[in-house]
């Protein structure tokens, strides 16, 4: 699939990190994208491997997991859909990745190289900010998998009723 | 106004899907826009009655509750299935029955409270006067989750002293949840019983209305929930009876 520069700065806008680029710095951070396709079942990245990219996905879906040492399981954490980021982590943290993310279906997306993304981010800090939003936001989905996971709890809502059970 | 009308048995072999599909075919023949929802995720099995298999059924309930699609994107419009003469429209929902998201499922699990939100968006975004659903025998997350939001909630029960046990659990269930609207439908009652005497002691057993006695019968039997009984035998006295059920669950 080829895209336009301009097609490209058009998908960068609709990521909620990018909205607030200004028409210089969109095209900027287009330049410096390169388009990448997977077949469904492609892994775009691997739990451990040191490979440092964003990833935004552009058609297509990729699902996030990450794997356990046990019984060779995993626990899905989220689908990113069209116009949503994966692997920002690998910005900031400079560790192998922390989960592997596979295509369900034919995708493709937009792939920032981390050493491109870091030297544009120092320039422009507003977005450094939007950025943190973003990650925020997944820590708060994390805890909330966490909780999930480890306590194996009901939701509110189904606990209220639940409740009413007590004959 | 749009209702929700949820189908459950507190044990299995009731004919939750046969009721279900037939039902809602009627509403739909009748001019309804009508949904129904297989939300027995871990055993589907309603897509046969429209005879669809497993390469029909590209998107499912399975996606929505992944988060990957939205849930009236899991619709198939099966209004043909109802012959040239329906006025209505007629959508399935089904569960995914691919092995492998099926087990994806038993894995990983899903947010089970998406159902509630499922149903609302589907009403609103199909345009739905009716949405039917059927569930997976016995009491589970998503039973629980239905029962509260239904609007008439239907429990079938076979005249058999293990489904009587049975039903008085269910029944408490939904008084506790105050379902307000809670009707009993016997289901494949066999020719020795009189259906008169069953009702009423169905009725006077759990002081609740039974909408109808349906016999057993050896033609849905022969349809081995391949297609609508209510299409194949449309005069067939079952169908008066499903008929009957339908006309209650609109009121």
């Amino acid at each position: 699939m080829q895209l336009s520069q301009e097609e490209i700065v058009g998908y960068l806008r609709r990521v909620s990190a990018f909205k607030k680029l200004v028409d210089e710095q969109a095209e900027e951070l287009a330049k410096i994208s390169q388009v990448r396709q997977f077949a469904r079942g492609d892994e775009l990245f691997k739990q451990g491997d040191k490979n440092g990219g964003v990833y935004i996905v552009v058609s297509g879906k990729v699902i996030i997991e990450r794997e356990l040492d046990r019984n060779n399981s995993s626990v899905s954490l989220m689908v990113a859909k069209p116009v949503e980021s994966l692997g920002e982590m690998s910005l900031f943290v400079d560790a192998p990745r922390s989960v592997t993310a596979t295509a369900l279906e034919n995708t493709v997306t937009l792939w920032i190289d981390n050493d491109d993304f870091v030297s544009f981010i120092s320039r422009y800090p507003d977005l450094l900010l939007e950025l943190c939003k973003v990650l925020s936001q997944r820590l708060v989905e994390a805890y909330d998998k966490i909780a999930e996971v480890t306590l194996n709890r009901k939701p509110r809502e189904l606990r209220k009723l639940y409740d009413k059970l007590d004959f | 106004m749009s209702k929700t009308i949820v189908l459950h048995s507190f044990r299995g072999g009731t004919g939750k899907t046969n009721t279900s599909a037939n039902v809602g075919a009627i509403l739909a023949r009748r001019g309804l826009r009508v949904g129904v929802i297989d939300i027995d995720i871990q055993s589907p099995g309603i897509h046969t009655l429209f005879e669809l298999t497993e390469k029909d059924v590209k998107t499912s309930l399975n996606g929505y509750l992944w988060g990957e699609i939205e849930i009236e994107e899991a619709a198939i419009d099966v209004t043909d299935r109802l012959g040239d003469e329906a006025k209505g429209k007629y959508y399935l929902i089904p569960s995914s029955i691919k092995a492998s998201d099926i087990a994806r499922i038993l894995r990983d699990g899903y947010k089970v409270t998406l159902l509630d939100d499922g149903y609302k968006q589907l009403l609103g975004a199909l345009e739905l006067d009716v949405l039917i659903v059927d569930t997976h025998p016995g009491l589970n997350d998503e039973i629980l989750l239905s029962m509260a939001v239904a609007d008439t909630l239907v429990v079938l029960l076979r005249p058999d002293q293990q489904d009587y046990q049975g039903t008085s659990i269910s029944m408490k269930l939904a008084q506790n949840l105050e379902v307000e609207d809670v009707v009993l439908l016997v289901n494949k009652n066999p020719p020795l019983f009189n259906p008169e005497m069953v009702k009423e002691r169905v009725e006077d057993a759990y002081k609740s209305n039974v909408v109808a006695v349906l016999p057993h019968s050896d033609e849905m039997l022969s349809l081995s929930s391949a297609k609508l009984f209510v299409r194949e035998f449309p005069d067939h006295p079952l169908t008066a009876l499903f008929e009957k059920v339908a006309d209650r669950c609109v009121v």
